[in-house]
């Protein structure tokens, strides 16, 4: 399987007391059955179609197809990475996992609980185990809350904590771990750069001490630098306090560094899943491919010397997808079966799923 | 925009129910007594009746649902209900009313516009000026004086002074416009400061806004004057939302003239109003608060399209 | 607060006349030369309608009554008046419109049909028809007030709260656990503040005014209580020729706490509004002459 990759240049405490957090975090966190330790998240065939209304009375006249048939499942403590360019229904898959949107089809089972099958209440009270971080540090924080109060507020609403006592350990603990100081605890969201906003977002998840976290493009909207710094957060975060994460995001080279395995998305759609490394090494979807070199590479000779793909053509209309495959209308090696099939989601050997006519086990004519 | 009009029209009907319901509801809660104050008001009036033909005038032996139907669709027909002081139809007796009072309300609101939008346009351009601080305090001034306490002082002093009465008699603006204005000049300026100064502040906020757009800063700094800027750029964008003010004026105006017409002796549907309350004639009462309701209605009807019509960009809703 | 008395003198002056009056309001016993007893003015019945004089500075009235003491005593009723419709109709405004923003779907889209209809018929008109269901009295007054307005002021706070319930801290405390209650309290009413107290400043005097308007049309507060506006009916209008001065003076004090409370008002809407801020903004010829000239003579060569 891929290696991990260690994370780099992050402040953080490393001391004696972070591991007290941490240790005292681990014991608190749900007890799960001995089977079901390596499965956490199982999604099977998650359709999420939007409806296109006219008229007074909103009658449906057509659907858009944000996520259609997304199936993959999440080993505990691991990452998946789902990448795309917009509109691909990456963010709508995040989305659909916490609930935010009634799914249209499917299942989705967490801990072999059928997430898509609960009630309010009781999906109020996985609340504390399922958590979301979103892309805006700007947008998600109440402008009007003090710190203290936002990371406060999961524990209030979940009554974890008792007590003007604990509820200030609580603070203190968390903008420690991430590397923000105490004292920050009384000021507003305002008076933090983006970068600290994320990470308080980041800690306002953690506060509930979920085991499941999805991460919605949460570095997009940072600079360069400070993006290094929270995906090296989350690393450490996951390594100490064994988290799973989905990594939604759009750029190939930094989700594929936080995860272990990447899935890649176009038009609602999984073209190809594998480990990162895999990924790397040996794209076989064309999409893949596309992506990885428009990935600009550290070494500028070797950059400006290789071969890049483009890609031609228009993206199709989510309401309208094509008949065949999703990707027909720009891929360079698309053909008759192309346009009219649509190719399956198939295992091509090793764990590395691929929907493609045109990779060799898939079916047998030709190949690339 | 005829697909727009036509959808507000049908619009109204719901809207109209609602109001319908309210006002009904409303009449229904006034105390009970009522039949026996109505047997014993017509008894004074000289016309004895039973309590039980009153209760059968009214419908109340049937059910209040059934009478509220009753009454609902026969507004579409016309028929509002007979009155149970005059043998008359509620109907032809606002009729007789309404134009007094169309006529007040339109006077007020022809005198607060000629004064209150060239002011107010001025005020803008001349923001924190003196002249534009005096104006502001002047109006601020005419909003706060009661419209029935400058009307008792212009009844009472005048009087002492001059021995001016104003007209007792109402007499038709196509008839004889003089008398007819002697009678509702007064009334209607009294009306009119108030709505005056509040409206001319209006227009001024709102004209501040237009003017902070970046289009008006490119006309300037493209060199034109600005008399033409506030006439050609800013006024028409301003004088929207000013629309939309002068439309919700229209309630505040009618209730004012509740007041104006008892006390300078108009005919209009306000004096009517408050004559049937006295003396319970249901009917009467009820068809004046839903005419006053249609008339703010259609007012709200015509601001919405004169929106749609100037203002592309407005969404219908 | 301080910003107040620096950049709007006129809306501190509104505040401090307005805290005048509640000051006078709560001090009446104290200040009135001839105070209440059991309830009820003290008449004089040898003096009636007499002008100022040594014992009654501003005069007595039809009944005998002082008519400082009763203006004191007036203002007693306007200020527990404006004060409690205010609160009731910001209550009744605020849960009508933050529920109907937040609930949405059908209840929002039935609730705000009412509230059209509502509005559709004059105020005056609904007041004078409540009033005449419950009566007259003091606190049927503050009620037939307050529904009303509570209604009405609902239109503005329901488009604030609808402009905020999207937003992305909301959505978050959605995701954390919170439920349509929590989200209310927690996020959209604080976030709405601003809006809220824009209204509640100025309102105190349309309160004023249209008790008065109601007393004098002959709805309001029972007779025995003092009240500006019945005093300008009953008193100004009933005894013109005799002693006209009765009309003046509640007159004047309505206008000056109208006006105060109008400037107040204004003055924190422009505060807390930051879109009208004017000054340099403003395209004023004169001003941007005056302005260039200054800049122009401190440029040293």
């Amino acid at each position: 399987m891929a290696e991990k990759i260690k994370s780099t240049s992050v402040e953080l405490p490393i001391g004696g007391e972070t591991k007290e957090i941490i240790d005292e975090r681990i014991k608190k966190q749900a007890p799960v059955p001995k089977e079901l330790e390596k499965q956490i998240l199982k999604v099977d065939h998650l359709k999420m179609y939007f409806p296109v209304t006219k008229g007074l009375l909103a009658r449906q006249v057509a659907a858009v197809k944000a996520v259609d048939d997304v199936s993959f499942s999440i080993k505990r403590g691991e990452t998946l990475g789902i990448v795309g360019e917009s509109g691909s229904g990456k963010s709508t898959v995040g989305n659909c996992i916490v609930r935010n949107y009634n799914i249209t089809d499917g299942q989705i089972f967490y801990n072999n609980q059928d997430l898509s099958k609960l009630g309010k209440g009781e999906m109020r009270k996985l609340r504390k185990e399922v958590q979301m971080i979103t892309q805006d540090p700007y947008a998600s924080l109440d402008p009007r809350m003090t710190i203290s109060d936002i990371i406060l507020e999961g524990p209030r609403i979940h009554k974890t904590v008792r007590g003007k006592e604990e509820e200030r350990e609580l603070v203190g603990q968390m903008l420690e771990l991430v590397g923000l100081n105490r004292s920050f605890k009384d000021r507003h969201p305002h008076e933090f750069s983006g970068g600290q906003r994320q990470r308080i977002s980041i800690v306002r998840g953690l506060a509930l001490n979920p085991a499941f976290i999805v991460c919605d493009e949460v570095v997009s909207a940072l600079d360069v630098s400070i993006q290094a710094q929270i995906v090296g957060l989350l690393m450490h975060i996951q390594e100490e306090l064994d988290i799973t994460y989905i990594f939604i995001g759009h750029d190939l080279s930094v989700v594929r560094h936080i995860s272990h395995n990447v899935a890649v998305m176009y038009l609602g759609k999984i073209m190809e899943l594998t480990s990162s490394d895999a990924l790397y090494k040996t794209p076989l979807h064309p999409y893949t491919q596309a992506l990885i070199s428009a990935a600009p590479i550290p070494n500028p000779t070797v950059d400006r010397g290789r071969e890049r793909i483009l890609l031609k053509g228009e993206i199709p209309s989510p309401i309208n997808p094509p008949q065949g495959c999703n990707f027909c209308t720009r891929c360079k090696y698309a053909d008759e079966q192309c346009m009219q099939e649509e190719p399956e989601f198939l295992d091509v050997g090793g764990g590395h799923f691929v929907a493609c006519h045109k990779v060799p086990g898939t079916n047998m004519k030709g190949g690339h | 925009m005829g697909k727009y009009v036509t959808k507000r029209i049908l619009l109204l009907v719901p809207t109209l129910l609602i109001v319908c319901i309210i006002v009904f509801a409303l009449m229904r809660m006034i105390p009970g007594s009522a039949v026996d104050m109505i047997v014993y008001r017509l008894g004074q009036a000289g016309q004895q009746v039973s309590a039980a033909d009153v209760e059968a005038k009214l419908g109340m032996d049937k059910p209040a649902i059934w009478q509220f139907f009753t009454w609902f669709i026969g507004i579409f027909r016309g028929d509002f209900g007979t009155s149970l002081f005059q043998n008359e139809s509620v109907l032809s007796m606002i009729g007789r009313q309404l134009m007094a009072t169309l006529e007040l309300v339109i006077l007020t609101l022809i005198l607060t516009n000629v004064i209150s939008i060239p002011l107010g346009l001025y005020c803008a351009a001349r923001q924190d000026s003196i002249s534009d601080y005096t104006i502001r305090s002047i109006s601020i001034v005419l909003m706060a004086l009661p419209v029935f306490w400058i009307a008792t002082l212009v009844l009472i002093y005048p009087a002492l002074w001059w021995q001016y009465a104003p007209p007792a008699t109402y007499v038709s603006f196509f008839t004889d416009p003089i008398q007819n204005l002697k009678m509702f000049f007064v009334p209607s300026l009294l009306g009119a400061l108030s709505q005056t100064g509040h409206q001319l502040r209006t227009v001024r906020t709102v004209t501040l806004e237009t003017l902070r757009q970046d289009y008006i800063r490119t006309a300037w700094s493209k060199g034109i004057g600005e008399g033409r800027i506030m006439l050609r750029y800013a006024f028409r964008n301003a004088m929207i939302p000013v629309i939309t003010v002068i439309g919700g004026s229209i309630p505040g105006l009618i209730g004012g003239s509740v007041i104006l017409e008892n006390m300078f002796n108009i005919p209009g549907i306000g004096a009517q109003l408050v004559n049937s309350l006295d003396n319970r004639d249901y009917p009467v009462v009820q068809g004046c608060v839903l005419i006053f309701a249609i008339i703010v209605m259609v007012v709200n009807l015509i601001v919405d399209i004169s929106y749609k019509w100037i203002d592309p960009r407005v969404e219908l809703e | 607060m301080k910003d107040l008395f620096k950049k709007k003198p006129m809306g501190a002056l509104g505040l401090i006349l307005l805290a005048l009056f509640v000051l006078v309001a709560i001090f009446a016993d104290v200040l009135a030369p001839y105070p209440m007893v059991n309830g009820n003015m003290t008449v004089d019945v040898i003096h009636k309608l007499e002008p100022g004089s040594a014992e009654h500075l501003l005069g007595t009235d039809s009944l005998g009554r002082d008519v400082l003491s009763y203006l004191i005593y007036g203002a007693r009723t306007s200020v527990i008046l404006g004060i409690c419709c205010t609160i009731l109709s910001t209550l009744i405004s605020i849960v009508i419109g933050v529920t109907s923003a937040s609930i949405g779907g059908k209840f929002d889209l039935i609730l705000q049909r009412f509230v059209d209809g509502w509005q559709c018929i004059p105020g005056m008109l609904i007041l004078i028809i409540l009033m005449n269901i419950m009566g007259n009295g003091l606190v049927q007054l503050i009620l037939a007030m307050a529904i009303p307005a509570g209604i009405g002021g609902s239109r503005m706070i329901r488009s604030s709260a609808i402009s905020v319930k999207d937003a992305g801290y909301v959505k978050m405390s959605g995701i954390l656990g919170g439920n349509v209650w929590w989200k209310m309290l927690k996020h959209i009413i604080p976030n709405i503040m601003p809006v809220i107290l824009m209204g509640l400043a100025g309102s105190l005097g349309g309160v004023i005014m249209m008790e008065a308007s109601m007393n004098f049309l002959g709805y309001g507060v029972d007779p025995g209580t003092p009240s500006w506006g019945y005093m300008i009916t009953n008193q100004g209008r009933s005894n013109m020729y005799v002693a006209p001065w009765l009309a003046l003076y509640p007159g004047i004090l309505i206008s000056i706490m109208v006006f105060a409370s109008a400037m107040f008002g204004d003055a924190v809407r422009d505060l807390m509004d930051p879109r009208l801020k004017g000054g340099i903004g403003s395209y004023n010829s004169k001003k941007i002459a005056k302005i260039a000239a200054r800049m122009g003579k401190k440029q040293t060569v």
